[in-house]
């Protein structure tokens, strides 16, 4: 009966009446708990998880604690036994389990996870409440450009935003040519977003399209895809691509003559500067 | 030679004087970019203000701002200001705030997980930064901050002064120089700062269920870059200090204060400690929580010790000990001697207007930040870890890593 079992560990992880200011742990208790789950297995991993509840229900902190906790210490064991944990628990991800328990499971394997669960994390990127949880995991794992361009032409709304973003973090240049569409979208958050990553994956192709999109835009946008253009222009210096990254910091410096853009006009000559 | 009529017609002149006018009752402050350029001092010595995150520390951390200026107050922004935002002075959205051209400083007190990218967005727009401690809520945000600070040319002071004071005492001045010497290493000072971290009062509220949202309050926008929990009241009002998303608990709260001036007095504002190790019981995901001690190593052995005495034994592993010259070869005591005392710290204000680095400019803040978010990370993987400070990552611990550059909710990026 494992559940009773976990049940029984999880309920002795912790005093209730110091929850609110967990103010006694007794690590010796709680650290010989976390030896007794992690002797049970999967088994512990999976029936820890079927305790868990909803958000909205509560009750269960004592279980959301316990599987944190084994998640941190998992992070740090044996790569083997560190998959064998994270692999029971991407696995409970398939049984019919509310999708707040499903978007903690998830997020316990930011800490723990690795290129074993990206697969099935990809699985949950175009999901309308657990895209999030999803793409910060594969983020925070890395070496996830397959997941991201994978879900990337059926995404739509925020989804598209989170994974775009995702795309520059992670530098994806496979996904320039769709990103330099994005830049001319008619969602303002979107278009500055796509401007970003492409700067950070230091595309130069973009340059016209990012260097358009600062000279056409106002206010705030504005700020951003001059942000835009400045940090393409350093990605490619540091390419050693001197040519593509003084055109950008020439342009910038030819067309800020706005006093409330002398910052923009000195920080493009200290560029053309550094770059000789 | 004798002066030319001027051209003006009576009416154009009505017409130009009518504009002036205008234009003074409208905005009597001369934003500071139309007089003065860098290098130059502007005739109009009235600077433009703007407040982000009103609650809590914010008056203070404004006021800490204008000390030393002459500042208008011309914005006031706070996610919680749904129902009285008129956008010409209250605000909801900092954006709207930074495109105001005639702002030029802005105090940033929201909570921790807002400081780098509002610091950020406020450097790029052109206005000079005072932010609350903690100055970032990881790592990664510190060093994009400082870049940032650097690529614009802006003024980014940490809103703890600490430092100032220490600068001026005789003997942490010849600790500063017999560490900046580099002529003492290995270095067996020890600084422990025993209690006044606040683990207890800053811990979270685990597992309460969720609230209403209050219709003063956007939600989504107070999470920003931090995942998108359901509301619960503790998560904002000054016990967000108790929340990973937002801050880390006391310790990330107090440690700024209390190791920011010492970081200064040992010379360490342009690196970070290597090794790193706590005791500290089994973390909760949400809520930050109990902790006993975490030691800090430099690379030349330089240790600092957070001892929290408020859960397991007192940190009993070294003894406190300073530095002295006695530490010194006699040759060396004489280099350390001839060495100049070092610059004076500028305070905002003298920064602000001579466009120099101010005492606790961005570089020291992230420095000092990332001690304490070290500290935080040990505390929560529960494993002894070594850091690169040049690299600024955590040596062969992947897992730990992540919490150096976590990922943020788009559309907020770094």
């Amino acid at each position: 009966m494992p559940n009773e079992k976990v049940a029984q560990l999880a309920a002795r992880f912790r005093d209730p009446k110091d929850l609110k200011r967990q103010s006694n742990p007794d690590l010796k208790e709680m650290t010989a708990t976390l030896d007794e789950l992690r002797a049970m297995g999967a088994d512990g991993v999976t029936s820890l998880v079927d305790l868990l509840k909803p958000d909205v229900e509560g009750g269960d902190v004592h279980v959301r604690h316990i599987l944190h906790a084994q998640a941190m210490r998992a992070s740090g064991w044996p790569e083997k036994d560190r998959q064998a944990f994270t692999n029971a628990l991407v696995g409970t991800l398939k049984a019919d389990h509310p999708k707040s328990v499903k978007g903690y499971v998830i997020r316990q394997l930011q800490v723990a996870g690795g290129a074993e669960v990206t697969g099935a994390l990809g699985e949950w990127l175009l999901d309308n409440d657990l895209w999030e949880d999803a793409a910060q995991v594969l983020l925070a794992i890395g070496d996830t450009a397959e997941q991201f361009l994978k879900a990337l032409p059926k995404a739509k709304g925020k989804q598209l935003l989170t994974i775009v973003q995702a795309l520059g973090v992670l530098k994806v240049n496979n996904a320039a040519k769709r990103l330099r569409e994005l830049v001319t979208t008619e969602d303002a958050t979107l278009r500055q977003v796509a401007a970003w990553a492409l700067a950070n994956m230091a595309d130069a192709g973009a340059t016209a399209l990012l260097l358009k999109a600062a000279d056409t835009t106002q206010d705030h946008e504005r700020t951003k895809q001059t942000s835009a253009c400045l940090q393409l222009a350093e990605n490619l210096l540091a390419l050693g691509r001197e040519k593509e990254g003084t055109l950008i910091y020439r342009h910038l410096r030819d067309t800020r003559n706005d006093p409330a853009e002398a910052h923009i006009l000195e920080a493009a000559k200290r560029g053309l500067k550094q770059a000789g | 030679m004798p002066r030319k009529a001027s051209p003006l017609s009576r009416r154009r002149f009505i017409k130009t004087s009518s504009a002036i006018v205008t234009a003074a009752a409208t905005c009597q402050i001369v934003p500071r970019h139309v007089v003065g350029g860098p290098g130059k001092v502007p005739p109009s010595e009235t600077f433009g203000g703007a407040l982000i995150g009103v609650g809590g520390r914010g008056p203070g951390t404004y006021k800490a701002m204008c000390r030393g200026l002459n500042v208008k107050q011309l914005a006031l922004c706070d996610v919680k200001f749904l129902e009285r935002a008129d956008n010409k002075k209250i605000y909801t959205d900092f954006r709207r705030v930074l495109e105001r051209k005639d702002i030029d400083l802005v105090a940033i007190a929201t909570p921790p997980h807002w400081h780098a990218l509002i610091s950020i967005a406020a450097a790029e727009a052109g206005k000079d930064v005072l932010c609350e401690k903690p100055m970032t809520r990881f790592i990664a945000e510190g060093r994009a901050v400082v870049n940032a600070f650097k690529r614009y040319n802006r003024v980014f002071q940490i809103g703890t002064f600490g430092r100032f004071g220490s600068s001026h005492n005789r003997g942490n001045i010849n600790t500063h120089k017999i560490m900046r010497s580099g002529l003492l290493n290995p270095c067996k000072a020890v600084h422990i700062k025993a209690g006044g971290l606040k683990v207890k009062q800053w811990s979270g509220d685990p597992g309460l269920l969720p609230q209403p949202v209050p219709k003063n309050l956007d939600w989504d926008f107070y999470c920003g870059p931090a995942p998108l929990k359901p509301y619960v009241r503790p998560r904002t009002g000054g016990t967000h200090r108790g929340y990973w998303d937002y801050e880390g608990g006391g310790l990330s709260d107090m440690a700024q204060h209390h190791f920011d001036p010492v970081q200064w007095t040992f010379g360490k504002d342009d690196t970070s400690p290597v090794e790193i190790e706590a005791h500290a019981p089994p973390p909760h995901p949400e809520c930050t929580g109990m902790w006993g001690w975490v030691e800090l190593k430099y690379a030349d052995g330089l240790t600092f010790v957070m001892d929290s005495r408020e859960w397991g034994e007192p940190y009993s592993r070294k003894k406190e000990r300073v530095v002295s010259l006695n530490d010194l070869s006699p040759s060396d005591r004489k280099k350390v001697e001839a060495m100049p005392d070092p610059t004076p710290l500028l305070s905002f204000a003298e920064a602000v207007k001579t466009r120099g680095k101010p005492g606790g400019h961005a570089e020291a803040a992230h420095r000092c930040a990332a001690m304490l978010h070290l500290a935080n990370i040990t505390i929560r993987v529960r494993r002894k870890i070594k850091y690169d400070p040049v690299k600024e990552e955590i040596i062969g611990d992947l897992e730990a890593n992540r919490f150096v550059n976590p990922p943020t909710r788009a559309p907020w990026h770094l």
